[in-house]
């Protein structure tokens, strides 16, 4: 099988007119930008560094903390991200006088943030931006002759994010992470004046909000307003006494890059980063950004385990799992219970602490099993599946293997089913999930993977998002989802639930579960009705449309209507 | 509403179609695909910056799973093991004879182990079909009568009850490896941290019992492994081990070094024998099960943000689960009006494979005559 390559860039939109540029002078240094170029980015083209506080690249500049200001020659002051260069312009990024203003600047606010001892990113990643300027001019909550203190309050309702409104700037960055990275527009800004604050929602504590957890404003926040709740008593310190590991988000489809910064001294992971990579563009969800201590959990099988002979004939070991246990008020969560192998024996059962909510009850099970070496478990295992392959043929044993496993470790599994025990019978849980959409794209287009990506939505007029709920099982997906939205392009919700990406769809769809061929087909009736087909494209790279076309002409709005329970007009 | 959404998309200049289980997850699931490939089809959607397919995968290497042949009928890169030329290849590649026949399904499978002359002896790794298999009753039967089992995982899981053996990996965390993402991107996963105690990764197990039943394997690291697949998969062409980078690379690739991948597939030609795309047309049928006097509410499954399928890993995360304790079932107010339910209740679900008990919650985002079960939660087993 041979791809051809096929397109490799995604910017299509930009009209190919000529960009006009402009020449400015920034402290003597002359630099030409295309029009509407900021100062702020022009001068960083010339190696100048202007001092920001509400401003990062990610995110649209909103010029609101004044401390990027700069002499432009002007009446006032001009914040250089959001001032545009202009033709002949001449800026000065650094004078006594605009030295003084930042100062001044930094003094009136650090004199309103917690103590330096208590503040909660100085005592955390260490890296509060606005106290690192305050030591730059100098100036401290400790030392100011300015009035101290603001009292808006804490907020420690999400369990894994800690507000300190205290230590807010309002320079907005978590308001845009929110609405314009995430597209979750929970976070705003309330009250008035001194009393100002950001807000989730309509004012509710963080962890009864519709925040999400996405942890977007964590990290784009430059003081101790949010900060990461240490996870299981493991310490959030400074980046540079942890050990970063990039790797990649363990859960879904999507595939966020992350870094794991790793305290060697405690052999546990301190806290998580979204990592830039072309896909997930540093952006993550409450899974992989809050969700990896599982692996640290007592629960994890340590040592190989071999089922004691008094535990045959086999049969299912717990309650649950034969079925005799009548559910929802005697379930186990047996968090810190005891490793694999405890010495428990079969039939002691213990009973009494179940609460809603549960995992396997180890202490069922473990009894039934004893530990062993690797050697003789894999002696065992090795011995057995021969034996029966022996006997029974190669059809006598299959595989399955998992889609959370790596490539190399699915590959090999595949090959020791396939060339130990010559036999396909090797499966995993794809079956389950695509197989069929897999299935009719081998058939249709010849390849089972996506033809573009789910960034490449930004470059789409129209998007159709179908018995699926991104939000939840793909958030950062739908993050991108949500962009191009904002940017104009057209979001179609098709689906029976009516999740959260409704609420970011231009139409929404509720169709009756099962009907969705009915309503395709209409769709189809009526492109093809209105002539909105590419007869081109049709003529020159397809098959089979007069057959589709007949098919389709049974399927009239008002019919799919019918069956969909979605109006026709 | 069905003419608004026909214009605009018709009308549109590009246009891209995402999808999730709710198309694929039904008895027409194929036929539900193909109405979406033929509807991007038939506008010239397919092919261009902003247009196309995508099936948003689920698990974090289902593509790769798949490319690397976890498939009962395909080879790597979803070469047909009924080919006979390429059979004869990977007999050639892999030194050994292989199964001319295409293998059975996981659902096969365990319905194979019910019967005379079927699978008797099986290995899983990772896998937990107690919980994710469509009938659970059946799942338990089959367990059971297998002579053998060996069980690979890091937590216990309902499959292991049934084990004769359980060997304790590596998590994720704890191992290094590639994996394939739903775009086609290929990245590096790095270890994090040691295993605790005796646990060993997958890809070292699984060599171990390759060699005690013969074969001559010498691994010394998933870069061996993956520069010995690579060679096998037409698709992965170009892309080594070391010049994945920081942020992986997107396949088809042809010169890795330079460039992050292909981003549009079939922009000339598609990838079928004679480079067009084969329209199938589908007639709509009912689904095989309807409501009835007895069972007069649909159920829908899905998955909740905070969680992860079987829950083994997010219901262990202090913070998942902290956000997300219980299972609901989500209710539209008057179907909970109707029978006298109110929010935070507990009721008993029946369907026509089992019973559970939950909590019910009054939810504005199911339909009239719909309910919603997340299938995380290990107790009240809403696939069952």
């Amino acid at each position: 099988m041979h791809y051809r390559l096929g397109v490799e860039m995604t910017a299509v939109h930009e009209p190919a007119t000529a960009v006009r540029t402009v020449t400015a002078d920034i402290d003597g240094r002359s630099v030409t930008v295309p029009e509407g170029t900021s100062i702020y980015d022009a001068a960083k083209q010339v190696g100048v560094d202007i001092p920001v506080l509400c401003h990062d690249e990610r995110y649209d500049p909103v010029g609101v903390c004044r401390m990027c200001v700069v002499d432009t020659g002007g009446r006032a002051f001009a914040a250089a991200c959001v001032r545009p260069c202009e033709d002949g312009m001449q800026v000065k990024t650094s004078t006594p006088e605009l030295e003084r203003s930042r100062a001044t600047l930094t003094e009136l606010l650090v004199s309103d943030q917690p103590p330096r001892a208590e503040d909660p990113k100085d005592t955390k990643t260490r890296d509060n931006l606005l106290l690192e300027l305050a030591d730059g001019f100098g100036v401290a909550r400790e030392t100011t002759e300015l009035p101290c203190g603001s009292g808006r309050g804490t907020d420690s309702s999400n369990p894994v994010i800690d507000v300190n409104h205290d230590a807010c700037i309002l320079c907005d960055r978590c308001v845009r992470a929110c609405d314009d990275i995430q597209g979750n527009d929970v976070i705003g800004r309330s009250g008035k004046g001194y009393d100002t604050r950001i807000a989730f929602d309509l004012n509710d504590p963080m962890g009864a909000s519709s925040c999400v957890t996405c942890g977007e404003c964590v990290q784009a926040c430059p003081t101790g307003a949010l900060t990461n709740k240490p996870i299981r008593g493991i310490p959030i310190r400074p980046r540079e006494e942890l050990d970063a590991v990039d790797s990649v988000c363990p859960y879904c489809g999507v595939g966020c890059a992350l870094t794991y910064y790793v305290d060697r001294e405690r052999g546990a992971i301190s806290f998580a980063e979204g990592r830039d990579q072309p896909g997930s563009q540093s952006r993550l969800c409450v899974k992989g950004r809050y969700g990896w201590d599982y692996s640290a959990s007592p629960q994890r099988l340590t040592t190989p385990l071999i089922r004691i002979d008094s535990a045959y004939p086999k049969g299912p070991l717990s309650a649950d799992v034969r079925g005799d246990r009548n559910g929802a008020n005697d379930r186990g969560r047996v968090e810190g219970g005891e490793r694999s192998g405890g010495g428990r024996k079969p039939g002691d059962k213990r009973g009494g602490k179940h609460k809603p909510g549960g995992l396997v009850d180890y202490d069922e099970i473990t009894p039934y099993f004893r530990e062993a070496t690797w050697d003789e478990a894999l002696d065992l295992i090795a011995r057995r599946l021969r034996e029966i392959h022996t006997a029974g043929g190669p059809g006598a044993i299959a595989g399955f293997g998992s889609a959370k496993c790596s490539n190399e470790e699915a590959y090999l599994f595949q090959k020791l089913i396939r060339t130990g025990f010559g036999t396909n019978n090797i499966d995993h849980c794809t079956r389950l999930c695509h197989a069929s959409s897999v299935a009719a794209l081998f058939e249709g287009v010849g390849s089972g993977a996506v033809s573009t990506t789910y960034g490449d939505v930004s470059n789409a007029d129209v998007v159709i998002i179908t018995g699926s709920n991104p939000t939840a099982n793909h958030p950062v997906a739908s993050s991108f989802f949500k962009q191009a939205r904002r940017r104009g392009t057209k979001v179609i919700y098709v689906d029976p639930r009516a999740s959260t990406v409704a609420e970011h769809a231009d139409i929404f769809v509720q169709l009756k579960p099962g009907t969705d061929v009915a309503f395709y087909n209409a769709l189809m009736h009526e492109i093809i009705r209105l002539g909105l087909i590419d007869r081109e494209f049709i003529a020159g790279r397809t098959s089979n449309y007069d057959e589709l076309a007949r098919t389709v002409a049974d399927y009239p709005p008002e019919r799919a209507a019918q069956i969909t329970g979605v109006d026709a007009t | 509403m069905i003419r608004e959404v026909a214009r605009t998309w018709g009308e549109a200049g590009a246009a891209v179609v995402y999808w999730g289980m709710g198309i694929s997850q039904h008895t027409t699931g194929t036929d539900n695909a193909r109405c979406l490939i033929a509807l991007c089809s038939i506008t010239g959607n397919v092919g261009r910056p902003g247009t196309g397919l995508h099936p948003l995968r689920g698990q974090n290497n289902v593509q790769g799973a798949s490319d690397a042949g976890l498939i009962p009928m395909f080879y790597p890169d979803y070469q047909g093991v009924d080919a006979e030329q390429t059979r004869l290849r990977f007999e050639e590649a892999w030194g050994t004879s292989l199964d001319p026949n295409r293998g059975l399904t996981v659902t096969e499978i365990i319905k194979s182990v019910l019967q005379p002359d079927g699978v008797r002896g099986m290995y899983m790794l990772g896998e937990n079909p107690f919980l994710s298999d469509p009938n659970i009753n059946k799942v338990r039967k089959a367990l059971s009568a297998l002579d053998f089992l060996v069980v690979q995982d890091i937590f216990l899981t309902e499959t292991a009850e049934f084990a004769d053996v359980i060997l304790p990996a590596t998590s994720y965390l704890e191992k290094d490896g590639t994996y394939t993402n739903t775009d086609r991107r290929v990245q590096l996963g790095r270890k994090v941290m040691d295993p605790p105690g005796q646990a060993r990764p997958d890809w070292q197990i699984v060599q171990d019992i390759a060699r005690r039943i013969g074969l001559d394997w010498d691994y010394g690291s998933p870069s061996e492994v993956f520069d010995e697949m690579v060679a096998l998969m037409p698709s992965y062409k170009n892309l080594r081990y070391d010049n994945l980078g920081l942020s992986g690379k997107l396949y088809p690739n042809a010169d890795p070094e330079h460039s992050d991948g292909t981003i549009v597939m079939f922009d000339e030609r598609f990838n079928t024998d004679d480079g067009l795309a084969h329209l199938v047309p589908a007639q709509w049928l009912p689904a095989k099960e309807l409501p009835d006097a007895e069972y007069p509410l649909v159920l829908n499954t899905g998955r909740l943000l905070e969680h992860w399928h079987t829950g083994s890993m997010t219901r262990r995360s202090f913070a998942l689960d902290a956000i997300s304790p219980v299972a609901e079932v989500y209710m539209h107010p008057k179907d909970a009006a109707d029978r006298g339910l109110s929010h935070g209740e507990t009721v008993r679900v029946r369907s026509r494979r089992g019973t559970i008990e939950l909590l019910v919650r009054i939810s504005h985002r199911e339909q009239l005559g719909n309910c919603f079960i997340p299938f995380h939660f290990r107790e009240p087993r809403p696939t069952c």
